[in-house]
């Protein structure tokens, strides 16, 4: 099984807070890094489900952009509770990735930040794929050009893997034609990315578990 | 200002208790006070015009120089409630036939003194005015055949808020989805070639406080917490609006692209908030071929594990 990193991706608007902060932790040198508080709520706990749910909830939080691929085993999840500051994001980050101790090197890559674990199966969020690009296009558009790109379906049939695509409603509603994106070779990675910011919704996921059916990969945009 | 009767009217509404209080006053200046005593009538209607509250009081004697009503009545929320003062001045003396006053009937005794003339007002149709007024008597001074001289009515209203405050379920229809795309409880159709599942499609009507139906278009905002789960699950956190009768509709199921495992199971909290108001809260047991949805708004937990 091919391995790769699980990956966080925090913008890189927010990767010098982060890294003031990695530094601050050092030298003490907080105040002199202009870590601005980017919400207006006061200490608070966050609550959800598994790392998932504690980055959805923190990208709500700081309406900031956040990616995050991990291969997940989900009837080990639960529910977990942490302490935040309510102001800083990239502290919260921390305070958070700080209850998986699997997510604890930095990776600074293009001017993004990437909190990666080592040494876990791969996902497909960083293959090529050839995107014919779409103009004006809502999240259900978006998924369904996803959806046919063969770049993924090959990658899928040769890991083994199925996708499950949640195919409810309610996921759709309120959404706007909003995402344009440009036609050419790039990462489901970054197509992801690219409608999470454009559709003002903040946290994208690719996330595989193996079931009793084999292996799935599911993708969200919440 | 001299000669004059004040009346005023107020509505106050108790949010929280739901109870509104009327109080109706007619008032006399110092020199009215000498030949009139104050008279209220004071009337509380909703707004289909029913009765739901009266009093009446004359402040005999002239002893208090004013005649106040107080009226208490229990408020349906989002009905108004109307609130009248009648204020009127007592006549307590006779006119001989010449016109003068005189304290006691005496022969030659032609009606009520009416020194200010506020019998005036009443002439043409008694007028009502929001809140207060004030009447000042013209003059000069007139013998009136009745007692009892009608300046003019004041009134106000008051209507205790509804406040969304629970929900109740109007309508379930089970969509099931076994391999062929389908349509959602949106109307539109699934996406992608294949659907697996079902898909509740619920209407909720939005009650008040005293489960009364609240008829307006309201935001919704739903809260779905993930207790346990044993498979990929996208439940998704949603809001939506309700129409104008406060009706809105609910989507609960298990709708995807590949078929679910047959021990497939999500424990979720599912809260919906109404301007700020927790309204329901539900406890929402998916499975592969079903969903069980308990009301725990009474704070009953919703633990459980999938296997």
């Amino acid at each position: 099984v091919e391995v790769n990193p699980a990956w966080v991706l925090v913008h890189k608007e927010n990767v010098m807070k982060i890294l003031s902060l990695a530094i601050c932790a050092v030298l003490a040198m907080c105040s002199q890094h202009g870590i601005e508080p980017q919400a207006s709520d006061s200490p608070r706990n966050l609550e959800g489900f598994g790392l998932g749910g504690l980055l959805l909830g923190l990208s709500k939080q700081y309406h900031a952009p956040l990616g995050y691929e991990d291969v997940v085993v989900y009837r080990e999840m639960h529910v977990v509770d942490v302490q935040i500051s309510g102001t800083n994001l990239a502290e919260d980050i921390i305070r958070v990735i700080g209850n998986y101790p699997r997510y604890a090197a930095l990776k600074v890559d293009s001017g993004d930040l990437f909190i990666t674990q080592s040494g876990i199966p791969s996902t497909p969020g960083d293959i090529p794929v050839n995107y014919p690009g779409v103009s004006n296009a809502t999240r259900k558009m978006f998924w369904e050009s996803i959806y046919k790109l063969p770049e993924v379906n090959d990658w899928l049939q040769a890991n083994g893997c199925q996708r499950r695509d949640d195919l409810s409603s309610k996921q759709w509603r309120g959404d706007m034609a909003v995402i344009n994106i440009v036609r050419g070779v790039t990462t489901l990675r970054d197509l992801l990315d690219q409608a999470a910011i454009q559709s003002d919704k903040h946290l994208w996921q690719i996330l595989r578990s193996q079931e009793v059916s084999g292996c799935i990969i599911s993708m969200t945009l919440s | 200002m001299a000669q004059s009767i004040t009346g005023s009217t107020t509505v106050d509404m108790d949010q929280t208790s739901g109870t509104g209080t009327a109080i109706c006053e007619t008032d006399l200046d110092y020199d009215a006070q000498e030949f009139y005593e104050a008279w209220v009538y004071c009337s509380v209607v909703d707004s289909s015009g029913n009765q739901v509250a009266q009093g009446q009081y004359r402040d005999a004697d002239q002893s208090q120089g004013y005649a106040q009503v107080v009226l208490t009545f229990t408020a349906t929320p989002g009905v108004t409630y109307t609130a009248t003062g009648d204020h009127r001045a007592y006549l307590n003396f006779y006119a001989d036939t010449n016109g003068d006053y005189d304290e006691t009937e005496e022969y030659g005794y032609s009606g009520y003194y009416d020194p200010f003339n506020f019998f005036s007002f009443a002439e043409g149709g008694v007028q009502s005015y929001p809140y207060d007024y004030v009447w000042y008597g013209p003059g000069p001074e007139e013998v009136s055949h009745a007692p009892l001289l009608h300046a003019g009515d004041t009134d106000d209203s008051g209507m205790v808020d509804q406040v969304p405050s629970g929900v109740s379920r109007q309508s379930d229809n089970l969509i099931t989805y076994t391999g062929s795309p389908g349509t959602l409880c949106d109307g539109t159709r699934t996406s992608g070639s294949t659907a697996y599942g079902y898909q509740h499609c619920y209407t909720y009507q939005i009650l008040d406080q005293i489960n009364n139906d609240i008829q307006q278009v309201l935001a919704v905002s739903e809260t779905i917490n993930v207790v346990a789960t044993n498979q990929s699950s996208t439940i998704n956190t949603a809001g939506t609006m309700s129409n104008a009768d406060g009706i809105f509709s609910d989507e609960v199921g298990f709708v995807f692209s590949t078929p679910l495992a047959a021990n497939a199971c999500t424990i979720a909290t599912q809260t919906f908030t109404i301007s700020s108001n927790v309204v329901r809260i539900n406890c929402v047991r998916y499975s592969a071929t079903d969903v069980t949805i308990t009301n725990i708004s009474g704070g009953q937990s919703c633990m459980g594990t999938c296997p």
